[in-house]
């Protein structure tokens, strides 16, 4: 009996270590040059001066395959640009 | 011949004379053009136009200030930045009568000129930024202004855009960053109580235009959340700033620890609040203040958020303890914001003759008596009184009790605990929108 109490336990903490294990947020971006993404204020002041197109936008999101949330940081116009590609395939599907 | 010599002579003495009173007629006309044109007129037509808001006569005060935008660009060039002044009182008198369209091009020519200067001298640009700043606050301040979210986040870009500036030309840590970063945290408040209240989704990813960019829009408490982080990143920036300088002292630092934890209470995170709050007084304490100085500054009665950042001790400014709150409301758009410090009252709008005096406390204890437990009751009004209002009615008096009601204030605390305060002194002075529905409903 004690024995599944500490399995039960033994999975509970590994369940939840999982959960505070750090997020790559503060990791290096592959490719971009940018040692880390930037915070919510560095993008605030950035998209001040930039075009409407050339704003960025980050939050969190779910990844497939995961419960933990990463926040992530795209260019307003690949949003933009990735929505119109995906409406063209759905429309292309459904025609 | 002779008499063709004579009729020569005749019609060129006749052409002389014409051409001369052509000539005196156009010196004339050229020094009455100049006359309307004097350099002075500016100035004059201005004195002009502030008499005519204030005696409520926006047209009239509208085309003087134009007329001494004309002046000014006749004797000084058409991209001359004298003709600031005029033109923040032209935008003022267009607001006034509510001609949203007509100030949004002005508002526009101002950026636009402003942005010129910045290549010729930082100094003269920032301090345009302000004024211009200045003004998209107080154009969104109008309830009835429909495009009052974006001229926030325009104030809100304009400010980044001066901190930008500022790091380029004199540097990441210089001193002048401070109020530029403060002011953009005063604006995540104004854009989170905006949200609150109507469940606007974030304006930050619409063009300037007003159009949607992407249609991309974030959901209400993820901008409220979004504004809290930004907000609380500024302030830690503002504290490395400070800790940065030759004469950093550990008050500074105290009390830049005061100004996290009111940023914390407004977003309702009282805990880590209390904590920082707590940390203060325990560095205040250390670094050698006195201890009765320290109650002192802690027994204030301060609406939060503060308008500015006021970092140097200065125990005799706290002596004024049982003196009155005085709050003047800014805006039915910003319910629980007091007028930025910068501004004036809204121009020859009515004056904030309308108001109330209250009474109130904040607890430590709740109405039961049961043991002090961290809830709204030490930070916003508890068993309010309004004791005197003008004009008295009913209606005035339920106004200013929902309105009082909802601000929040610092916690008294006593030797690091939470303190009760009873009889704390508030003057309210109301909005020009309720001035307006006061008006309406007598």
């Amino acid at each position: 009996m004690p024995s599944i109490k500490h399995f039960i336990i033994l999975t509970l903490l590994s369940l939840l270590t999982a959960c505070v294990v750090p997020s790559d947020e503060n990791q290096p971006v592959a490719g971009s040059g940018l040692q880390r993404l930037p915070t919510d204020a560095e993008v605030e002041q950035y998209n001040a001066s930039v075009d409407p197109d050339d704003r960025i936008v980050c939050h969190r999101e779910i990844p497939v395959g995961s419960n933990i949330p990463k926040r992530v940081c795209r260019l307003v116009k690949d949003v933009q640009e990735t929505s119109e590609f995906h409406r063209e395939q759905l429309r292309r599907a459904l025609n | 011949m002779s008499r063709s010599f004579s009729a020569m002579a005749a019609l060129i003495s006749l052409v002389a004379l014409v051409t001369s009173a052509h000539g005196q007629e156009a010196v004339i006309s050229q020094q009455a053009w100049l006359n309307n044109y004097q350099r002075f007129y500016a100035e004059q037509l201005v004195e002009q136009g502030i008499l005519a808001m204030q005696q409520g006569e926006f047209q009239s005060a509208e085309q003087d200030f134009s007329k001494a935008i004309q002046v000014v660009k006749v004797n000084n060039g058409l991209h001359s930045a004298l003709q600031g002044p005029a033109l923040s009182h032209l935008i003022e008198s267009l607001l006034a009568q509510g001609r949203w369209e007509a100030a949004d091009q002005q508002l526009a020519y101002f950026e636009w000129l402003n942005k010129r200067s910045y290549s010729q001298n930082i100094f003269d640009y920032l301090e345009g930024s302000r004024e211009l700043s200045r003004l998209y606050l107080q154009a969104s301040a109008y309830y009835t202004n429909p495009r009052s979210a974006r001229y926030l986040i325009s104030a809100k870009n304009l400010n980044w855009r001066a901190v930008s500036s500022i790091e380029a030309t004199l540097g990441t840590d210089h001193p002048l960053l401070t109020p530029w970063l403060y002011d953009i945290v005063l604006i995540h408040f104004y854009q989170a109580s905006l949200e609150k209240r109507k469940g606007m989704t974030s304006y930050e990813f619409k063009s300037d235009d007003g159009e949607i960019v992407a249609g991309w829009a974030l959901g209400k408490n993820e901008s409220i959340q979004l504004s809290y982080s930004i907000g609380n990143e500024l302030l830690l920036r503002i504290c490395s700033l400070y800790t940065g300088r030759e004469n950093a002292s550990a008050v500074t630092d105290a009390l830049m620890q005061v100004y996290l934890g009111d940023w914390e209470l407004l977003f309702d995170n009282t805990r880590i609040a209390m904590s920082h709050y707590r940390n203060a007084y325990a560095a205040l304490d250390r670094s050698g203040v006195v201890k009765s100085e320290i109650n002192l500054f802690f027994s204030q009665s301060i609406v939060l958020p503060a308008g500015e950042l006021a970092i140097d001790w200065q125990p005799e400014k706290e002596q004024a303890l049982d003196t009155t709150v005085r709050f003047i409301a800014w805006s039915t758009n910003y319910p629980d914001a007091a007028i930025p410090v910068f501004h004036n009252p809204p121009s020859g709008s009515l004056a904030p003759e309308f108001k109330v005096l209250a009474n109130f406390s904040l607890l430590a204890v709740n109405s039961t008596g049961a043991t002090a437990k961290i809830s709204d009751a030490y930070f916003s009004p508890q068993q309010l009184l309004i004791q005197q209002a003008i004009p008295d009615s009913e209606f005035v008096r339920e106004l200013a009790h929902n309105a009082i009601g909802q601000l929040i204030l610092r916690p008294h605390l006593d030797s690091g605990a939470l303190d009760t305060h009873d009889n704390i002194e508030l003057e309210y002075f109301f909005t020009p929108e309720e001035h307006a529905m006061i008006i309406g409903n007598n």
